[in-house]
């Protein structure tokens, strides 16, 4: 049956490569149907196990860091680049690479995972290990309350087998513990960066004592500077410079680093560190692009937490203009009032931004509130675009930064590639 | 005569769940833009309802939210009654909006008690209502974005906010959405409301000047063509 599965499966991947149709989730759906025991014959007999890395920010990211990090130890990760995490999407990215005869050559899968799928995939595959990074509020109309993705990621933790990864800070995030057999290992920040990463309960009366005391992380987060970020892991003192920016990929990063110690607990950490500050952004996420002799950075946001990291990076650089594009696909959330839950007060560059996007007039009423005025109001992601290349050129560090949600953010990319060279996404 | 409004957030903290705060940011800076002083007093669980009150906000919030707020609700009903009949300006969003009618009943078929102040009853429904609405009210039309699985039901004798020409409203039944009880307005609507309802907004804060100065006040007019442009997409955009 396996052998016929991936037979079928891609023979299917094959005819939908050649009409040009990438990310489809029909040989997912077909696969599925021959062989619903296929994950199980296939990543489930990897030697180093699965790794799920799910959470509400910061998946793709931290994902990527574990993935190439592994990599260049050494070993062969099977991992889903484009964050195709739902089951099928998987199982596509599990058919692309599998042999005919059934063998997976790959040691270890680190799969990114979206809350709700989660909970079908470890049906499938008991994961070795969860990590879980944050529950933060998010697209309302997809995922409702916060407490039911907590109840959702309880049920994930419950099926890893040896250890969960999770945020000490994030109060959800840790009482996950108590929902599973497998070790807690923790990870975290000091009180100094409290208001960097305060939550959504606690950001409108920003409150310092709502900093949750870490659990003896084994990561440790001490401080985000342009010189790098400093951290403990394991007691060890490190300073990384980063070509992630922000304190979000902070974050992320000794997160990632977390989970290399428990999966390589006597590792090489100095050449990780080396390898670390090599790696490149995630598409859409702090992803660079040269075009006409000025450099934008786009940067994927989807709720307030994410929001609110973001525009750190506008308030600790020189970017000279910048842009915000709301779609309200149902990938980006159909409802906008989550634009209400962050802050723009104080937010400026050289140029006032141009807001874009379906819901580019919902942005600029939004931005008129806290005090921000708005150069243009332009809905169609190329003309803005263009806009602000022009606007970029004539600033003085020649860059900009480009908020978008979802869709936008891939859209945005095709108008681009059409100009230049992006990194392509492989599967 | 001193020009200051005094706003009081209801449960700022337990029930914020999706933007309803943006109320309070719209009300503050149109009121600032003409030139009044505004105070706002966020009042949490055991904290009183400051009885200088100008407007009184509240809210959605998640489930375990309300139950936690339910209780302490009760403590201040007489106030929010007594300020309520009196005239005060209130504007209350999904949670808040139901803890301010009779009673909830949930989907175990208990009963949470509301304060009564709203002349309705809210029942857990099967289906989640969730999507964007257009009401035409006395304001014109109101443009949201609801997302409940209460279904409210209103006495025959109340006056709904208005009628729903796109989405659910109350209950995806009747085709009333909302409620206005004297000064007091109760809603389903996010987005946040009076976001892309400019002209609703003023009426609110027209009624407290009238409430507080006791005669008609003309409101400076303010350029409001991004809160239109902003309504004619939403309303546009499919359910």
């Amino acid at each position: 049956m396996l052998i016929l599965s991936i037979l079928a499966g891609k023979l299917v991947l094959i005819v939908l490569r050649l009409l040009g149709k990438q990310g489809s989730a029909l040989p997912g759906l077909i696969v599925e149907k021959l062989n619903p025991r296929f994950l199980q014959q296939s990543i489930g007999k990897l030697p180093d196990g699965v790794i799920v890395v799910t959470g509400t920010n910061g998946k793709t990211t931290t994902t990527k860091i574990i993935a190439e990090l592994l990599e260049k130890d050494g070993k062969r990760v099977l991992t889903n680049r484009t964050g195709s995490n739902f089951v099928r999407g998987i199982i596509s990215v599990t058919l692309d690479k599998i042999h005919l005869s059934g063998q997976l050559p790959f040691d270890i899968a680190i799969l990114e995972q979206d809350e709700a799928h989660a909970v079908h995939f470890v049906k499938s595959i008991k994961p070795r290990g969860v990590v879980v990074l944050n529950i933060m509020r998010d697209q309302m109309d997809r995922f409702g309350e916060i407490d039911t993705t907590t109840q959702l990621l309880a049920r994930v933790v419950a099926a890893a087998s040896e250890f969960v990864v999770l945020n000490a800070n994030d109060k959800r995030v840790a009482g996950l513990a108590d929902h599973t057999k497998a070790k807690p290992v923790y990870f975290g920040h000091t009180y100094e960066l409290w208001q960097t990463f305060i939550s959504d309960d606690s950001w409108h009366d920003n409150d310092r004592n709502s900093y949750v005391e870490a659990a003896e992380p084994i990561g440790l987060l001490k401080g985000i500077a342009d010189t790098g970020l400093t951290m403990k892991l394991s007691g060890q003192d490190i300073t990384a410079v980063l070509k992630l920016k922000g304190s979000h990929n902070a974050l992320n990063t000794v997160a990632a680093l977390t989970v290399m110690q428990t999966i390589i607990p006597a590792g090489n950490v100095e050449q990780w560190i080396v390898n670390l500050e090599t790696i490149q952004p995630a598409f859409g996420r702090g992803e660079v692009v040269r075009i006409d002799g000025v450099e934008l950075m786009l940067q994927l946001v989807k709720n307030p937490g994410g929001f609110r990291h973001s525009l750190n990076l506008l308030k600790n650089s020189n970017y000279g203009a910048w842009m915000i594009a709301i779609n309200d696909d149902y990938a980006d959330g159909r409802d906008v009032s989550w634009l209400w839950d962050v802050s723009f007060e104080g937010i400026s560059a050289e140029n006032p931004p141009i807001t874009s996007g379906i819901r580019a007039a919902d942005m600029a009423v939004r931005l008129k509130y806290d005090g921000v005025p708005v150069d243009t109001v332009e809905e169609d992601l190329e003309r803005a675009i263009g806009r602000l290349i022009k606007e970029a050129k004539k600033t003085t560090s020649q860059a900009a930064i480009v908020f978008c949600t979802y869709t936008a953010m891939l859209k945005i990319r095709h108008i681009l590639s059409k100009k230049t060279v992006l990194n392509k996404v492989e599967l | 005569m001193s020009k200051s409004i005094h706003i009081a957030h209801l449960y700022a903290k337990e029930m914020n769940i999706y933007g309803d705060t943006g109320n309070r940011t719209i009300l503050t800076r149109r009121l600032e833009w003409r030139g009044f002083d505004v105070k706002v007093s966020t009042v949490g669980v055991g904290e009183a309802v400051p009885s200088d009150c100008d407007i009184i906000l509240g809210g959605g919030g998640q489930d375990a939210g309300q139950y936690a707020v339910q209780r302490d609700l009760a403590q201040k009903s007489v106030t929010l009654t007594s300020m309520a009949n009196d005239g005060v300006v209130m504007l209350l969003i999904c949670g808040t909006y139901q803890l301010f009618g009779r009673e909830f009943v949930t989907s175990n078929n208990e009963t949470i008690r509301g304060i009564g102040l709203l002349p309705l009853v809210t029942v857990a429904g099967a289906k989640r209502l969730i999507g964007n609405v257009i009401v035409e009210s006395a304001w014109g039309k109101l443009v949201g974005y609801e997302n409940h699985s209460g279904q409210t039901l209103l006495d025959d004798s109340s006056m709904a906010l208005g009628t729903v020409i796109k989405g659910a409203g109350n209950n995806g039944d009747d085709n009333t959405e909302g409620c206005i009880f004297n000064n007091v307005f109760g809603s389903y609507l996010h987005g946040p409301l009076l976001s892309k309802n400019p002209e609703f907004a003023d009426a609110l804060i027209l009624r407290v000047l009238q409430k507080k100065y006791g005669k008609v006040t003309m409101l400076e007019p303010l350029d409001d063509s991004l809160e239109h442009m902003a309504a004619q997409v939403a309303m546009s955009r499919p359910r």
